[in-house]
């Protein structure tokens, strides 16, 4: 919202700014020009005004001075004059003044005394006390002068004429007011204020004027002052005058003032100034519109659309709607926008689906299902778990091939939809199925088995699937994902080791699968020190022949803390799973060359047979690890002997009988244990590098009563001697079977009448004591 | 100088006569200086012996500009040119109004009364002339050199006039004849007013004339 108010508020500065600044510009100029323009216009109209006036004033008094003269040569006046008869004299004055329209007519003696008047004068103020001695010389050289002067408080512009009769006889006065009239029409010429000054001898002004009264003290006070530019519109004072004198005659008591009406001539610059400042104001109020428009138009579909991209990271599509007029960028980014948005769904609808779905069968995969399960689990309410195998999963492949049974998983996929409720691929080959209605019963299980293990035509293949369903009941069986997962994944296993096709989930099924983990944990446990739980414990072999134990099989031994004593099958079975089964075997090799070399130390020269699996024989760096391991403890390699189990031999009989070789090579011997339970053949025990055999001892146990056994017995030792091999006999539990095994010719015997497996202390122990015993009693 | 120098030389071969010479301030001779002894009682003559006096119009102007005549001399007033010439005389010896036709003589004007008669012309204001009305018989007018040369016994004095005397209309002034100069010779030395250049058109110009040419400069 911040920004939208910035982005608007930055338009309308933008646009208010230099409109304000281009308006205060243009309005200081256009003033400032037309106040140069005004004041150059007041200062000319004064210069002409000026010029006209002087020129007017000036043929006014020629053209004055002309009637005069022309008043004063008539012959008929001179002739009046000379008769010096004072009323012929006052008549001809006022008759020849009326002529010429003098306003004041007097006749005054050479000697400056007045001889004669038309106005009546007071003997104080009369003419021929104005007229000094200079101005009566000047018209007696002259013939004549002018001179300006106050009769009777009125302004005469007055001329002095000798009267020549021939030569001078008298002088004539004749006068013309100069009156308010007469500026006036002087005003109409110069289209100015005119102001005509006297100053007297006495230094007292008069003055008479066309200005109006209010205005008369300010005009003549601002004379030639600058014209100040605000003054225009503010101030009162809307004269400007010029003052100047009539002649440059420096007595001269005259002068004119002019005074421009400043209004009349700036009335036209106010209209514009006035009119520039409307229309600045109107085109600020205009751009001020405008511009909060286009802000609007601009920011309202942006705020929308930030609006809808704020939608949008939420992941909410919504249509974006706005923006159907507007500016066109604005336009194109909003269906930029909606573009965007289409791609992104299409995108996330896609990925949404690769993420919950798998992409060979369209069903759920893994994952999503879990989250429909916790979902299910949240609203408590009961439902139903299938979990469907596809039995030999890998020989399908091997067999059909992948895309072919890629598409045959399509097929039950699709027979699964079929089916309604939920389904999920969770692994390669399982399934998972929710039916949405109710329970199915295990009949109902069975027919839908039966419906999905159906032939499929697939490239004219027909493939047909074995299934294994398993089922669980929630929240009954399980309340969570993960511990639904987990048991459907023990009850698939117990189903699979079981050959079940049909198996409900049993609590006892996760008893023995957490079993399994609390032995693969606690077995790491063990391994990792030489000291441990585990322990290896020695039955003895004895050499039949010569009555002597020069021979063990080393067999281990857990007696766990948490756990109580383990039996051997089950946890190298578990180890073999988990593949521990080397870090088993190398623990057992470290600790029994540990034991054996501690025997060599008591004199015991004893060979001690360890049970290899067929997978550690095919560690290759197994057999120099071994060697080493001798070589450090300084023993030779007659110290240890392996067991190898027939029927773990059997899947890759060649190679490994090469690393037998191996072994063989190495000087080591081997033996074949419970020689007789597998299949075994002639062929077979003839390519085995073996030096002995171990007849299992299921055949020995019962020796003495069971002539089978006998039989069996008898035939292996006497294969084993054609392929000169050493035949041990384990299990014997009698004398009997002892006094027989050695009539049969075997060469070694084991078994709890000899002696049970025991650990290093105890056989140590036992031997010592038998060595002594055999030297007691002979046999 | 040698002109003046040579009257000179000429005014000593001439018995029983003596020469004065009028200058003004400036040095300059003054001509048509009326110069008179003081009247004597039986001194005067007889009118009718006197011969008529012109006072021609030649050029627009009276001809000669100082005319000197006896008390009851006539004076007639012909007209040569040919314009008509109204000439008047408004002068307290003599006040006459004649209209002169080209071509017609008037009647001659008898000066009764002594004095100065300023003649104008009603249509030609640029004419002036002067009749010095002598009643002691001894006027006599100074040359263009301002000498004029008395015949006879020498006065005590002399009255002179002039037109251009200041301010008087036909005032005389007295001189004493005291001293000559190295010439022998009797120089007067008057104040006259300037001749005015042309009194026949504007007597005075505008003075507005003279500051607006200034101005416009």
């Amino acid at each position: 919202m911040a920004n939208y108010s910035t982005f608007r508020l930055h338009i309308l500065k933008l646009v208010l700014g230099v409109l304000a600044f281009s308006s205060v510009a243009i309005l200081v100029n256009v003033w400032i020009t037309t106040t140069k323009t005004g004041q150059t216009q007041v200062f000319d109209t004064l210069n002409v005004g000026e010029g006209v006036l002087k020129q007017v004033f000036a043929n006014r008094e020629s053209q004055l001075i002309n009637s005069a003269q022309v008043l004063t040569a008539d012959f008929g006046f001179k002739q009046a004059v000379a008769t010096r008869d004072r009323a012929t004299i006052q008549s001809v004055l006022n008759n020849h003044g009326a002529r010429i329209e003098a306003d004041v007519m007097a006749l005054l003696s050479l000697q400056g005394t007045l001889l004669s008047t038309t106005i009546n004068m007071a003997p104080e103020t009369s003419v021929a006390s104005l007229i000094s001695n200079e101005k009566l010389a000047e018209v007696l050289s002259l013939g004549g002068s002018t001179f300006w002067t106050v009769i009777q408080g009125e302004l005469y512009q007055t001329i002095l004429l000798t009267i020549d009769a021939p030569t001078p006889i008298a002088i004539a006065l004749v006068g013309f007011k100069v009156d308010k009239g007469l500026l006036s029409s002087f005003d109409d010429i110069t289209q100015l204020h005119t102001t005509m000054q006297l100053t007297k001898p006495s230094g007292a002004v008069y003055s008479v004027t066309t200005l109006p009264d209010v205005n008369r003290n300010y005009s003549i006070g601002d004379l030639d002052g600058g014209l100040s530019w605000l003054a225009m519109g503010v101030s009162d004072n809307t004269f400007v005058s010029r003052e100047f004198a009539l002649t440059q005659s420096s007595y001269e008591p005259i002068r004119i003032i002019l005074s421009a009406n400043v209004d009349v001539i700036f009335a036209t610059f106010k209209q514009l100034q006035s009119s520039i400042f409307a229309i600045a104001i109107g085109s600020l109020a205009l751009a001020l519109v405008f511009g909060m428009m286009l802000a609007k138009n601009i920011t309202r579909p942006l705020s929308q659309l930030v609006e809808i991209t704020h939608k949008l990271a939420n992941g909410a599509y919504e249509d974006l709607g706005a923006a159907k007029q507007g500016i066109h960028e604005v336009n194109q980014l909003t269906t930029s926008f909606r573009t965007m948005q289409t791609n992104i769904q299409q995108r996330e609808n896609k990925i949404r689906f690769q993420a919950e779905h798998d992409i060979t069968t369209g069903l759920f995969n893994l994952a999503h299902i879990g989250d429909l399960l916790s979902t299910k689990f949240d609203s408590n309410s009961p439902f139903q778990v299938v979990g469907i195998s596809i039995r030999g999963f890998r020989q399908l492949n091997d067999t059909f091939g992948h895309q072919n049974v890629d598409m045959c998983l399509q097929e039950l996929a699709a027979c699964l939809i079929m089916l309604g409720g939920l389904g999920a691929r969770i692994s390669s080959h399982e399934f998972l199925w929710i039916p949405s209605e109710h329970k199915r019963n295990e009949n109902e299980l069975k027919a839908i088995q039966l419906q999905l293990e159906q032939t499929i035509s697939i490239n004219n293949l027909g493939i047909q699937v074995k299934l294994t369903f398993v089922t669980l009941c929630c929240p009954t069986d399980a309340n969570k994902t993960e511990s639904l997962f987990r048991r459907l994944n023990i009850t698939f296993d117990q189903a699979d080791k079981t050959s079940q096709d049909l198996l409900y989930f049993n609590a006892d099924y996760e008893h023995t699968y957490t079993r399994r983990l609390d032995i693969i944990r606690h077995l790491k446990l063990a391994l990792s020190d030489i000291d441990s739980e585990l322990s290896m414990v020695y039955q003895p072999k004895l050499h039949i022949g010569q009555n002597k134990v020069s021979k063990v099989e080393a067999l281990i031994r857990w007696n766990s803390k948490d756990l109580g004593f383990v039996p051997p099958d089950e946890f190298i079975e578990i180890a073999e799973q988990a593949n521990l089964i080397y870090q088993v075997t190398q623990w057992v090799i470290k600790r029994v060359i540990l034991d054996v070399k501690e025997m060599h130390e008591r004199g015991q020269k004893v060979c001690a047979a360890i049970n290899l699996s067929a997978k550690d024989i095919m560690q290759p760096e197994l057999l120099p690890w071994i060697l080493m391991q001798l070589s450090t403890q300084n023993l030779p390699v007659r110290a240890l002997a392996f067991e190898l189990t027939e029927s773990d031999l059997v899947s890759d009989a060649k190679t490994a009988a090469q690393h037998l070789q191996e072994y063989r090579d190495a000087g080591f011997n081997l033996a074949i244990d419970d020689f007789g339970t597998g299949y075994s053949s002639l062929a077979y025990l003839q390519k085995l590098p073996v030096s002995d055999i171990k007849i299992d001892k299921s055949f020995v146990l019962n020796l003495a009563t069971n002539e089978a056994d006998q039989k069996i017995v008898t035939s292996i030792i006497a294969l084993a001697k054609s392929f000169n091999m050493k035949v041990v006999a384990e299990g014997i539990e009698d004398k009997e079977s002892l006094r027989l095994l050695e009539e049969f010719g075997c060469d070694w015997a084991q078994g709890y009448y000899i002696c049970r497996p025991v650990p290093l202390s105890e056989f140590l122990a036992w031997i010592d004591k038998r060595v002594v015993n055999t030297k007691v009693n002979t046999r | 100088m040698r002109f003046l120098f040579l009257l000179c030389l000429f005014s000593f071969q001439v018995d029983a006569a003596f020469t004065v010479i009028v200058l003004n301030n400036d040095g300059k001779p003054v001509p048509d200086a009326v110069l008179a002894a003081p009247v004597v009682e039986d001194a005067q003559k007889q009118n009718a012996e006197l011969p008529i006096a012109i006072m021609d119009q030649v050029g627009m102007q009276f001809k000669p500009h100082v005319l000197i005549v006896n008390t009851h001399q006539l004076v007639s007033f012909p007209n040569s040119d040919d314009t008509r010439h109204h000439v008047y005389s408004f002068s307290e010896p003599k006040v006459f109004e004649l209209k002169l036709f080209k071509g017609t003589n008037s009647k001659p004007i008898s000066m009764e009364t002594a004095g100065v008669v300023e003649l104008g012309c009603n249509i030609h204001d640029q004419m002036l002339g002067f009749i010095y009305v002598d009643n002691s018989g001894t006027a006599v007018k100074t040359n263009q050199a301002g000498q004029a040369v008395f015949v006879g016994e020498k006065p005590k004095s002399l009255t002179l006039w002039h037109p251009r005397l200041a301010r008087s209309k036909g005032e005389l002034l007295s001189y004493s004849l005291d001293e000559t100069n190295e010439d022998g010779n009797y120089v007067l030395l008057v104040d006259i007013s300037p001749k005015v250049p042309d009194k026949s058109h504007n007597k005075f110009k505008s003075r507005f004339k003279r500051p607006l040419s200034g101005q416009s400069e």
